[in-house]
This record gives structure tokens, C-alpha cells and sequence, in this order.
């Protein structure tokens, strides 16, 4: 323990030299900027940066790199917020309360708490990965085809809990986004399926254009129609800081989003992508008054922007630990540091110590900085807000298509882009809420390869899920949420539950 | 398509299709038990202006340019709202396609084409 | 942040001299069309050569991702441009491959490019986890053939040299070892580790971590040489299979109908960058083995590796499309 502390202060200093203060500045600044704009995501940033770290020394270039990648998460609450468009799956969740809040004129205490939550999160998430990354990768590789599968399970089941309508609809968008994410190469065999014999449709539907369309576009449509329903913002714009009550009822969820993101985010196979989710889900089915939520309920903000920050930094510990990288951009790190002749692996802690514990640290500093780069913006985003909204919407329109244009350079994806801007206008119509749909995409492609991947394995015994003692354990969890979830509506049958307002 | 054991491609997408179907079907069955609210009037301008003004950008943005590109989904995107004046919107798609090149190709590098080929 | 590089690669090519200062090839950035997903090895062997190159030129050298249907869309996206040596792809073995696998695709992979260079190539090593009794080929093979139907291997594509390298493997030994194919390297590995699945084809880059860690072992390397990066592990056919060889290649092409003084142009200027120190110190660190040559000599190697795909598909039966 002491030693873990000597090797942290050691990392305190490394982080500390003003060369890798300032380019954990800049990575921070990189990332809140990509993360607000949207469409060029981290992924694309730090690959385009990736030959000029050849040139800086190791631990400045991870420092940078890293925080582009969590500055990222930062920015893209951000616009989540303020212009209902995630650029990642992660901001989905945001979208739900943080854009109703801004609707609601609390577009400023909205994105404080949400800067406020990362920053706790990012604290606690620091601190977890100094003292228990080894054996929490230990953990890590205990999940395997049967474990993912049950935890995807799970996941669907929370998918229900983020909608506020009726659950045979909330479970008609679970499937139909299943049903989009099976489109494009069947991984077990290579076969392409649904694909219309369109090339790039081959590697499947981007989320991109999925998300930003059912959200943004839909959302656009949606306000030009009635003007009325356009609440947004300009007249009834309240404080920007947070009252007393806002903090108040944000203690728990924070608290419980950054436990729930620091476990799930140690999973390399989608754990980190579920955490927001699955901290949102909690936090609504642990209230006491779930009709808030997606009606601009802080708690809504506080606990998936935790979680997402605590996973987001936690799932570095596959790869200095075991060499997984558990996203993208987590692979483009791991790239860099093979440039510079750094196997990533189980080896970085003990042969490059300076660089693994360098690096942890820098999150301290790089957590602080966003904050205070975004504190001082929220009075300008508000003032963005006060555009009216017929300059305001153009605009809009102009940063998606580029932003999705850019993304793959693919025309085609700017054709979807409209296909899911219809149809998200459609389901907001019809009361169809787009969330599970999404996250159902998310989760899809990750529960099919596992559960076929599960059963290849176990040589086609399907007792494997239940074997299994971390898979049992699961699904169980998944039956009592299921339970959960359908009891009050079955007691309520006739009652007020179905009505929609 | 397989077994359930030796799943081949298609047997998730055929049973998801089954599970979506009776989803429907339930969903058109208890509309005749639970009283919703009713449907809004349709309005068909913000969808077909919106729609358009996408699908123009895609055409345009490998054939015209960027430029034109983001002018053309600007004025075209404007029709969806009643309220913006014509010049609004024509000043605003030139506002709105320079500072794209200013963000997008200037500070950000992106390799986009900016003027319709063979121009300069 | 692109401008970053944009200075960087000023101040550098400000520095160097431009080899040919007359010709009139680069007149604008070069494009490198990498038709896979940034943060791949693809992307980062591209980068690598593109920022080398935008020093020896005095033109920035972009690289461009493209991903979608195992490289045909980025590919198509190169066939389909100007043949002004301002437009390249990088390929990988896929590129033949696909000519078996994916008889639709929009072009034809030897008549509609102009081969510039190899860059090099990347064999695969055969591994297995600690918890296995094998700890040589042969131990392997007696193991698997003692448990037959029990042994699953892994690979991150369909028809990639890792799962060709497996094929091969059963059809040469006669040993009966059932494919599981994953979405790329890095998910496979956690399996391997925990001991879920028995054994798969590591590429070289991102398998020598762990064997250089003693977290797996190298059972041998399926190229005709050993490999400089790792002289300890036999190739598989020191371990008694003549002749095994299922590696992956990395290459430059270009548009089609390039005139043949732009394609020598090229060929030099992607050796130039390919071969200089900064740039082929870091591919061989990772386990490439780099490996430059003519137009020509790319050329007839790549109609080689797609009549030997089509032998090699037949006999174990991989479908296309």
C-alpha cells in the first residue's frame, strides 16, 4: 500500500513538470473542442495527432492523448445538452434530461452539474486505478462469451427503464434496434446480411448518423412544426449556477454512477459504454419520483455523466495491465506507445513505471483543467442559446452534416442521416422514445457475436450461461429487474401507468 | 439459418422480425383498450424542407464543394421555418459556409474540396 | 490540430532539399487512402509513412480512412480518382483475398490499379496460454489429435492469413480444430489468456507483447524464416510442415493507367520514405518485415498471392459471397 503511495507521489511530479501541465492543457483543450463539435470524434483527432507525438517524449504523448480522450467526454455533454446531438453513445443518456433542462432554461446549472459529476467521478476513478489495477484486471479476464452475453442481457432490460412510455412500445424500439444492428457482416461466418447489396452497408449502420439523426434532426423537425412546443430556452433563461437543491438531490446519484462506472469500465468488451446507461437506469428506478426523469431531472445529468467520466478512465486498465484496449482510441494509444518502443502490456507498470504512473496522475490535473476551461463557458453556451431559433437551426443542420460527413467521408452516411432524422421525427409523434432503440443498436451486435461466440465455444451447450457462476448471477439480475419493471405496470393495468400525456 | 446451437447468419434477424411483429400486433390491440392522446395534426413543411436540404448537401458536397454545399443546405433547410426572411437566409448560408471553411478546412485541415472541380 | 502538423512538416520539408526539385509531381497534398478504421495497424503504418514523406517532399502527405466491406470501399474510393499520383491506397493480403471472397466487388484488384511497392510483411505466431500441455508444435498436434473436436481457434477476420494460417494447419496435420471468428485481435486475447479458447494465430504486432511477457506461448511462426524480432520461436515448418507460409503483406497502389514516370517517381519516393531509418525502425520494432520493390515485382507477387488464395480456398472450402 505504502509503496503503491511512494509510486503515486513519484507520478504526481512526473505530471506536474510544466512541459506535461501544459500538454495535458492542450490535450484537455483538443478534446473539449471535439467533443463539442460534433462528428469528428476522438478516435479521428487522435489518430490526425498521432505522428506529431513521435516527437515528444512518451509520457507527454500519453498524457496528451489521454486527455483528448476524456476532455472529449466533456465537450460532447456538452452539445448533448444544449442541441440534443450526441456524438457518442455515452452523451445518449445526456441528451434524455440534460437537453429537457435547457429546454426548461436550466441549460447552465445542466452543464455545471454535468462538469461538476465528471470531475468527482474522474477524482474517485483516478485514485481506483492507482490502487487497485492489478487485480481489477484479474477481474477483467474472469468475463468471458457466457458473462458479456448475461451482462448485454441485463443491459436490455435496463434499455426499458429509459423510457417513460408504455413498455410494449419502449420493447418494440429494443427490437427494431436490434434488428438495425444485425444489418452488415455477420461476424461468425463473413456473410453479409440485409445489406441490399449496398458496399457500405457492409460493416453496418454507423452510430453516428443513427444517433444525431433520431435525435437532433428528429428533434429539428419536431420544433419547426409548432413553434409552440419550442420552449427552448430564450425567454425564461434562470440562474446559471446550480441551487442548493440541484447539489442536494445529486449526491447519491454521483456517488452510485462513479461506484457503477468504475466496475463496468474495467470491462474491455463494451463495460464502459454501458456504465451510462446502466447509472441512468438505477438512478430512475431508485427514486422516488421516476416521472422526473427525462423531463429535466438533475439527477438524470449528474449520474450517467458520472459514471460515463469513471469508465471512460477506468478502461485504461485493460491495457497497462493486460494490453486490451478496450475502445478505439484506447488501440491508437496503445499504437503510440508502440511507436515509441513501449510494449503495452503487463509489463508497462514494472519496466516503464514513470509512464504508467505519470500517466494516472495526469488525470488529476487534466480533470481539474476541464473544469475550469468549462466553468467560464457555460455563460457563453447559454448565450448561444439566446439566437433565435430560426438563425439557430441552420446551423445546427450544417455542423451534423459535416459532422457525419466527416466522420467516414461517406456520402452515404449522409443519406442515413436523413432516413433517421424521419424517422426520429416520426417516433417523437407517435411517442416512441428513441433511446432504447439506440442503445439497443449499441448493445446488439456485442449480445449476438457473445451469445454465438458463448455456445461455439461450450460446443452448442446452452447450460453454459448458467454454469457460469458471474453469468448466473447476471441473469438473475436481469429476471429481478424484469420483475421489477413489470410488476407496477401489471398491478396498474387499467390504471394511469399506460396513459401517455 | 441453423439451429439454435449452430446459429447461422440469419436465424437472429428472422426471430427479431417475429418478436417485432407481435409487438405490433399487441400494441395495435391495446389501442383498442387504452385511450392515448390523440395524433397532432400532420405538417408536412419541416420534414420535406429538412429532407431536402440534407439530401442536397450529399449531392453537392463531392460535386459542388463545400461551399456550395453548406449554402445550398442553409437557404434550403430555412424553407422548414415560416418565420425566415429570404435574405436571412441567403446571408445566412454565406455566413454559415464560410466560417465551416474557416473551422473545418482552415483550422481543422480536413481534406475537403472546396469549389466545384475544374473551377480554379 | 492538423495545422500542427501542417507547420511541423513545413519546418521539416524547409529543411530537407526536395530531391527533384524540377518534376512537377507533388502540385498538392498526397493522399493515403487507408480503407480501414483509424487506430488499426493500417492506419498507424500509414501515418508513419505519410509523415516521413510529407518531410521528403514539400507537400503535406494526408492519410485518409475509408473503412467498410475488408477494404473494398476504401480501395474503390482510390480506383475511382485521378490517376495524378495524388491519390494511393495502402492494402493489406485482403486485397487478394477479396478477389476470391468478394467476386461482386465494383473493380478488378490486378486491371484497375497501378502497383507501386511492397512495404512488407507481417507473420503470424501460433499460441497457445500457459495452462496448455502443448509446448511445441508437435505436442500440439498430438494433443489436438488425442482431443479431437475439443480445440477451437481463434481469428479476427474471414479469409485473413490468421484464419488461412489455421485452415492450413488442419489440412496439412489432419488435426480437427474448429474456427471462432472475432472481431479483431484485441478481443481474442482475453479469451486465450483466461484459457476459454485453446489457440489462435497472433499477427506478429500485436501478439509479441505478450510472448515477449511470457503470458502465452509461441508454439512457431508461420513464415519461411524466422522472424529477427522474435529469433527464439521455429517457423512452423521447422516444426515439421514444409513450406507453411500464411503471412499478411502490406502495399502501395495507385489509380489505374499511372504513366510509367509517375509510377517510378512514386515507387522511389514511398521507398525513400518506407526505408528511412525513422520510419522502418519503428514497422521492424513491431515485428514488420519490411520488404520494398518495383511496380512490376508488386505486381506479379500479387497475382501470385490470388492464384495461390484460389487453390487454397478450394481445398478448405472458404466461401465467397
Amino acid at each position: 500500500m505504502f509503496d503503491v503511495f511512494g509510486h503515486f507521489v513519484d507520478g504526481l511530479l512526473i505530471a506536474a513538470t510544466p512541459m506535461n501541465l501544459l500538454y495535458c492543457l492542450i490535450g484537455a483543450l483538443i478534446g473539449t473542442l471535439i467533443g463539442v463539435l460534433p462528428g469528428l470524434g476522438p478516435v479521428a483527432t487522435v489518430a490526425m495527432l498521432l505522428p506529431i507525438t513521435f516527437y515528444l517524449p512518451p509520457v507527454s504523448a500519453l498524457i496528451m492523448l489521454a486527455g483528448i480522450y476524456y476532455g472529449a467526454q466533456y465537450g460532447g455533454s456538452t452539445t448533448a445538452i444544449l442541441v440534443n446531438i450526441p456524438g457518442e453513445n455515452s452523451s445518449v443518456v445526456t441528451c434524455l434530461d440534460g437537453h429537457q433542462m435547457a429546454r426548461n432554461g436550466r441549460a447552465g446549472p445542466a452543464l455545471a452539474i454535468a462538469a461538476l459529476s465528471s470531475l468527482i467521478a474522474g477524482f474517485f476513478a483516478t485514485f481506483y486505478i492507482a490502487l487497485f489495477a492489478p487485480p481489477l484486471a484479474e477481474l477483467a479476464l474472469l468475463f468471458g462469451p457466457a458473462e458479456y452475453f448475461s451482462l448485454m442481457v441485463l443491459g436490455l432490460i435496463a434499455a426499458i427503464v429509459l423510457a417513460q412510455g408504455s413498455i410494449i412500445s419502449a420493447l418494440g424500439m429494443i427490437v427494431l434496434g436490434l434488428f438495425l444492428s444485425a444489418i452488415g457482416t455477420d461476424v461468425n461466418t463473413g456473410t453479409q446480411r440485409m445489406t441490399l447489396g449496398i458496399p457500405e452497408l457492409s460493416d453496418g449502420i454507423g452510430f453516428v448518423p443513427l444517433a444525431m439523426g433520431l435525435f437532433a434532426i428528429g428533434d429539428i423537425i419536431r420544433n419547426l412544426e409548432h413553434p409552440a412546443h419550442r420552449v427552448v430556452v430564450a425567454g425564461k433563461i434562470q440562474n446559471v449556477w446550480p441551487t442548493r437543491d440541484d447539489f442536494r438531490r445529486c449526491v447519491g446519484p454521483v456517488t452510485r454512477g462513479t461506484v457503477l462506472g468504475s466496475m463496468l469500465g474495467i470491462l474491455p468488451g463494451g463495460g464502459a459504454m454501458l456504465s451510462s446507461f446502466a447509472a441512468y437506469a438505477l438512478e430512475k428506478k431508485l427514486s422516488k419520483e421516476p416521472d422526473r426523469f427525462g423531463r429535466g431531472a438533475v439527477e438524470g445529468v449528474a449520474a450517467p455523466e458520472s459514471a460515463n467520466n469513471a469508465g471512460a478512465q477506468t478502461s485504461f486498465i485493460p491495457l497497462l495491465t493486460l494490453g486490451i484496449p478496450a475502445n478505439p482510441v484506447i488501440a491508437l494509444m496503445a499504437g503510440a506507445m508502440m511507436i515509441h518502443g513501449i510494449q503495452p502490456g503487463p509489463d508497462v507498470m514494472t519496466k516503464n513505471p514513470d509512464l504508467f504512473w505519470g500517466l494516472i496522475a495526469s488525470m488529476l490535473f487534466g480533470n481539474i483543467m476541464l473544469v475550469v476551461i468549462n466553468l467560464p463557458l457555460i455563460q457563453f453556451w447559454v448565450m448561444l442559446l439566446k439566437v433565435p431559433y430560426r438563425l439557430f437551426y441552420p446551423a445546427l443542420l450544417v455542423f451534423c452534416c459535416i459532422g457525419v460527413y466527416t466522420l467516414n467521408n461517406s456520402v452515404f452516411e449522409v443519406a442515413l442521416l436523413i432516413g433517421f432524422g424521419l424517422l426520429g421525427y416520426a417516433f417523437l409523434k407517435l411517442g416512441c422514445e428513441p433511446a432504447p432503440l439506440v442503445l439497443a443498436f449499441v448493445l446488439g451486435p456485442l449480445m449476438e457475436e457473445n451469445l454465438r461466440r458463448a455456445l461455439l465455444l461450450s460446443r452448442g451447450d446452452a447450460l453454459v450461461f448458467i454454469r457460469e457462476p458471474i453469468s448466473l448471477a447476471l441473469l438473475l439480475l436481469a429476471i429481478a429487474l424484469l420483475l421489477l419493471i413489470l410488476l407496477p405496470s401489471f398491478r396498474h393495468a387499467r390504471g394511469a401507468t399506460f396513459q401517455q400525456d | 439459418m441453423g439451429t439454435a446451437v449452430r446459429m447461422g447468419p440469419g436465424y437472429i434477424p428472422f426471430g427479431l422480425s417475429f418478436i417485432l411483429v407481435g409487438l405490433g400486433i399487441l400494441s395495435c390491440l391495446r389501442a383498442f383498450v387504452v385511450d392515448g392522446p390523440s395524433l397532432e395534426a400532420w405538417n408536412l413543411r419541416p420534414p420535406i424542407a429538412i429532407a431536402l436540404s440534407i439530401a442536397f448537401f450529399a449531392f453537392a458536397i463531392e460535386r459542388l464543394g463545400l461551399l456550395l454545399a453548406i449554402f445550398g443546405l442553409v437557404v434550403i433547410g430555412s424553407l422548414a421555418s415560416t418565420e425566415t426572411r429570404r435574405w436571412e437566409s441567403v446571408a445566412l448560408g454565406a455566413s454559415l459556409a464560410l466560417m465551416s471553411v474557416a473551422v473545418f478546412v482552415i483550422a481543422l485541415r480536413l481534406p475537403m474540396q472546396l469549389w466545384p472541380s475544374g473551377w480554379f | 490540430m492538423r495545422k500542427l502538423i501542417a507547420i511541423a512538416m513545413f519546418v521539416a520539408a524547409t529543411v530537407s532539399q526536395p530531391a527533384h526539385a524540377a518534376d512537377p509531381w507533388p502540385t498538392k497534398p498526397i493522399r493515403i487512402i487507408v480503407p480501414f478504421a483509424p487506430g488499426g495497424t493500417t492506419d498507424i503504418m500509414g501515418r508513419l509513412i505519410a509523415n516521413t514523406m510529407g518531410k521528403n517532399l514539400s507537400q503535406p502527405v494526408l492519410v485518409e480512412n475509408r473503412a467498410g466491406s475488408g477494404g473494398i470501399v476504401g480501395t474503390d474510393a482510390m480506383v475511382r480518382s485521378p490517376s495524378d499520383g495524388h491519390t494511393v491506397a495502402l492494402v493489406i493480403s485482403s486485397h487478394a483475398t477479396n478477389a476470391v471472397l468478394q467476386p461482386n466487388a465494383p473493380y478488378d484488384p490486378i486491371k484497375d490499379v497501378t502497383p507501386v511497392t511492397l512495404i512488407g510483411f507481417a507473420p503470424n505466431i501460433l499460441v497457445v496460454p500457459l495452462s496448455s500441455p502443448a509446448n511445441t508444435l508437435q505436442e500440439f498436434i498430438a494433443y489436438a489429435k488425442a482431443n479431437p473436436g475439443t480445440i477451437h481457434y481463434g481469428s479476427p477476420a474471414y479469409g485473413g492469413s490468421q484464419h488461412i494460417g489455421g485452415e492450413t494447419l488442419k489440412l496439412e496435420t489432419g488435426i480437427s480444430i474448429e474456427h471462432v471468428l472475432y472481431r479483431g485481435s484485441s478481443q481474442i486475447f482475453p479469451d486465450l489468456l483466461a484459457g476459454r479458447l485453446q489457440t489462435f494465430f497472433a499477427n506478429i504486432v500485436s501478439g509479441y507483447p505478450y510472448i515477449e511477457g511470457k503470458k502465452v506461448k509461441a508454439l512457431g511462426i508461420s513464415s519461411i524464416k524466422r522472424s529477427a524480432r522474435l529469433p527464439d520461436v521455429p517457423t512452423i515448418a521447422e516444426g515439421g510442415l514444409a513450406g507453411f507460409n500464411a503471412v499478411d503483406w502490406y502495399g502501395i497502389l495507385a489509380p489505374p493507367k499511372l504513366s510509367p514516370e509517375l509510377t517510378k517517381r512514386l515507387t522511389e519516393e514511398f521507398a525513400r520514405a518506407i526505408n528511412a531509418p525513422e520510419t522502418a525502425d519503428k514497422l521492424r520494432e513491431s515485428g514488420v518485415d519490411v520488404t520494398t520493390g518495383t511496380s512490376e515485382e508488386f505486381g506479379t507477387f500479387m497475382k501470385d498471392e490470388i492464384v495461390k488464395f484460389k487453390e487454397l480456398a478450394q481445398k478448405v472450402n472458404l466461401k465467397a459471397e
